[in-house]
């Protein structure tokens, strides 16, 4: 009998210790009171006390637990969102722009007075020649994430106006799935030029300025809507509107404002829902190559 | 080869010895160079195939799905946590032998580019390994190194070839970690090594020292008396130099042995040549002499002579009584018809010296353990002894001691006499029984009667042998004479 019963209960226990080195998975689908902060390369989240002290911000502003969600790409956000696994997160706007319908805008951060900002090309700072783009035919270049708007969709717009794909034109072209990664794969000579979110860049200049070294900016592309805050169509109103109320409040507390310095924002803000229709267009534009 | 033979052993067992310490040291220092350069050797080896294996593996993923830039987060990772003496010097990434997939040196190897059109130096060795099957390991020297490379292949399940991690070590600074090492070693061996021939070479000194001083005592031999040799001869332990000492010592004593009795047989027969030449010389006068007496007296008796004849006369027989008196001592004679020695002599020898003595204000330490009569002629012991105790007395400053002892030790009278007066200067020592000697002594001449001569002529007569030893403030005549008297 025991020994019948043994594998089962190690089958269990095994199973409750891949659950525990892998917490966030557990985490999901937990009690209710929890609120689920999905968060992606958008900022520098790989910067954990800087988390860690949102997370304690959110805390105490809203009354509810908060969990902070990391994954590996936008992708899997976006996935966890619709699947309401997650009830919030701070994406990009080209996900929040295709995934509307589900998604609802709760807050736009707000970056140099506005809720915009730019995709930024680079290239090795001994690369002077390189204006755009288009000067790195057949180079090999650097996208951050195939979700991402500064980090691809601008970037492959750009081509697309060209008249050429990204396949097509670079000799190779990799995703890193990060920003500041992007910045990484020029510095170290990978890529020869790269495609990196203007705030994460301009963050990362200012507060570590050792890892841009040897980079620098050679286009800007015209303002878009700021990576906003989404939350899941399906969250409980009451919770949107104190969620809510705790982002737009937190320029005026002292602990949120110390975490606007960390994340190198102003604040968070309501913007009109219209700053992400460029945004829009290109996908349109994106789409219809595709079809 | 004859440098080395004529070498003093000083130099020659310090040498010996550094020689040894410096050889051993060398081969010391060998093995533990080459052990210390196989082990890093191995080291080096065995972490690169593990880096490779290790490397090999996460780059199944990212190559099955041509992530390059997970292949490179994976390769970087070595590079980017290596400590500065670390030779790993960059890890590429080939597809089999074709392109250059991903380098953690961008600049030598630029992503995606044909190994061919890479610059010699860099395409020649990855060309090779990147070519290579399984894992690769070359460019590790013996004592030092070009550049290392190592290179495995990245599997797939399937053990299909996905691509070829390649990893270059720096040779230079492998190179220049055996010469830190050799440094180090020198740097830790040297001092040591120094201690050591120090040691050596005291202790090879401290060996042969006995040995040194032995040879030049043996140089003195000839030209310093042996005994003053043997003094500072001392030998030590029962090692073959302590034995060599101890012989060599033995060898001075009879060596000195030798000479004394040379020197008293010179003696001997000096005084035996004096006594035959003096006891010739007495009977030649003394015949005469007594016809010389015999008429004196005839003419005094029977020649009626006048008062000044009587007077002349009266001077003539005391002047001839007086020359058959000293020519009377030069003989001595051993009149067998003597009485036997007595305790009555000895006490009379002691009722006649104590005078003198007391005169000197002395002290007279007298020994004599002799109960019977010995069958020794008494007047020539008496004689004997009374000449010698005289003389000691003459010997002693004011206040000074006299030591005397007789006994019988087995079949022969042992006798001696002490004082601790003025020693005998050695000068005098040679002629001591001659008689009538004069010596020069310092500023003073000084003239010896006939009272020892007369002391050595006794004992000669009755067969025995006089010694005089005059050393730490003490002269002492030892006589020893055998109780047959010299008549067998």
């Amino acid at each position: 009998m025991l020994r019948s019963r043994n594998p089962i209960r190690r089958l269990v226990l095994r199973t409750l210790g891949v659950c525990g080195v892998a917490p966030f998975s557990l985490a999901i689908g937990q009690a209710q009171s929890t609120l689920r902060f999905g968060t992606t390369p958008v900022f520098l989240n790989d910067h954990v006390e800087t988390t860690a002290r949102w997370r304690r911000y959110l805390v105490d502003a809203t009354g509810t637990n908060v969990q902070f969600v990391q994954r590996g790409s936008y992708g899997e956000i976006l996935e966890l969102l619709m699947r309401n696994d997650l009830d919030a997160a701070w994406v990009c706007g080209y996900p929040y722009v295709i995934s509307k319908a589900r998604l609802e805008l709760l807050a736009t951060p707000i970056y140099h007075g506005k809720p915009l900002y730019q995709s930024y090309v680079i290239v090795p700072a001994d690369d002077e020649a390189t204006r755009s783009i288009a000067d790195l035919r057949n180079s090999i270049y650097a996208f951050s994430d195939p979700l991402s708007n500064s980090g691809y969709l601008v970037p492959k717009s750009e081509l697309l106006r060209l008249g050429t794909t990204p396949e097509a034109f670079f000799r190779k072209a990799f995703f890193t799935f990060s920003h500041r990664k992007v910045v990484d794969a020029v510095r170290l000579g990978v890529a020869r030029g790269g495609s990196v979110d203007g705030y994460v860049w301009d963050t990362l200049a200012k507060q570590q300025p050792e890892s841009t070294k040897g980079v620098r900016v050679a286009w800007r592309s015209r303002e878009f809507g700021f990576p906003p805050v989404v939350v899941r169509k399906t969250l409980d109103g009451q919770l949107t509107a104190t969620l809510h109320r705790a982002f737009v409040n937190m320029a005026r507390t002292h602990a949120g404002q110390d975490v606007l310095t960390r994340l190198n924002l102003d604040g968070f803000g309501d913007a009109p829902d219209s700053i992400f229709d460029g945004i829009a267009a290109m996908v349109r534009q994106v789409d219809g190559v595709k079809t | 080869m004859t440098l080395f033979r004529d070498l003093s052993y000083r130099y020659r067992i310090p040498l010996a010895i550094t020689a040894v310490i410096v050889a051993t040291e060398c081969m010391v220092t060998m093995t533990l160079l080459s052990q210390g350069l196989a082990d890093a050797r191995r080291d080096l080896q065995a972490g690169a195939e593990n880096l490779v294996a290790v490397l090999s593996r996460s780059l199944r993923e990212p190559l099955l799905r041509d992530d390059v830039w997970q292949a490179f987060e994976v390769i970087r990772t070595p590079i980017e946590t290596r400590d500065e003496n670390n030779a790993l010097e960059s890890i590429t990434v080939t597809d089999n032998g074709e392109r250059v997939l991903i380098s953690t040196d961008t600049k030598t190897f630029p992503m995606l580019a044909s190994i061919d059109s890479l610059p010699e130096s860099a395409r020649k060795f990855l060309k090779s390994a990147s070519a290579a099957k399984g894992f690769s390991f070359t460019g590790a020297k013996w004592m030092g190194a070009e550049n290392v490379v190592a290179s495995g292949d990245v599997l797939s399940d399937d053990g299909s070839s996905l691509g070829r991690v390649v990893i270059q070590y720096d040779g230079e600074k492998i190179s220049q970690r055996i010469r830190t090492t050799l440094i180090h070693l020198f740097a830790v061996t040297l001092p040591g090594l120094v201690v050591l021939i120090l040691l050596g070479w005291f202790w090879g000194k401290r060996m042969v020292a006995p040995l040194s001083r032995l040879a030049a005592d043996m140089q003195r031999i000839g030209k310093v008396p042996p005994m003053e040799i043997a003094k500072e001869v001392t030998p030590a332990g029962k090692d073959e130099i302590g034995v060599l000492s101890a012989s060599f010592k033995d060898m001075l004593h009879g060596l000195d042995e030798k000479e004394r009795l040379e020197q008293e047989m010179v003696t001997a027969e000096r005084l035996a040549a004096v006594g035959r030449v003096s006891t010739g010389i007495a009977h030649e006068i003394n015949n005469p002499l007594g016809g010389m007496l015999n008429a004196v007296d005839t003419l005094a008796t029977h020649g009626n002579p006048d008062a000044f004849t009587k007077k002349t006369l009266g001077l003539l027989e005391r002047g001839l009584n007086q020359i058959r008196t000293t020519v009377g001592a030069l003989l001595v004679e051993a009149r067998l018809d003597s009485p036997a020695m007595t305790q009555a002599d000895w006490q009379d020898l002691e009722t006649l010296i104590t005078p003198q003595v007391h005169e000197r204000a002395g002290a007279l330490v007298w020994d004599v353990t002799i109960g019977q009569p010995i069958p020794l002629p008494s007047h020539l012991v008496r004689q004997l002894v009374l000449n010698l105790l005289l003389n000691a007395v003459k010997a002693v400053r004011d206040g000074g001691h006299i030591w005397f002892e007789a006994r019988i030790e087995g079949a022969t009278l042992e006798m001696a006499v002490a004082n601790d007066g003025d020693p005998i200067p050695p000068e005098r020592m040679g002629h001591l029984f001659e008689p009538y000697t004069v010596t020069q002594h310092g500023s003073e001449k000084k003239s010896y009667p006939i009272g020892l001569w007369v002391c050595y002529q006794v004992v000669k007569t009755l067969g025995g042998t006089i010694h005089v030893v005059s050393a730490d403030g003490l002269t002492r005549f030892q006589v020893s004479i055998p109780l047959s008297g010299g008549k067998s």
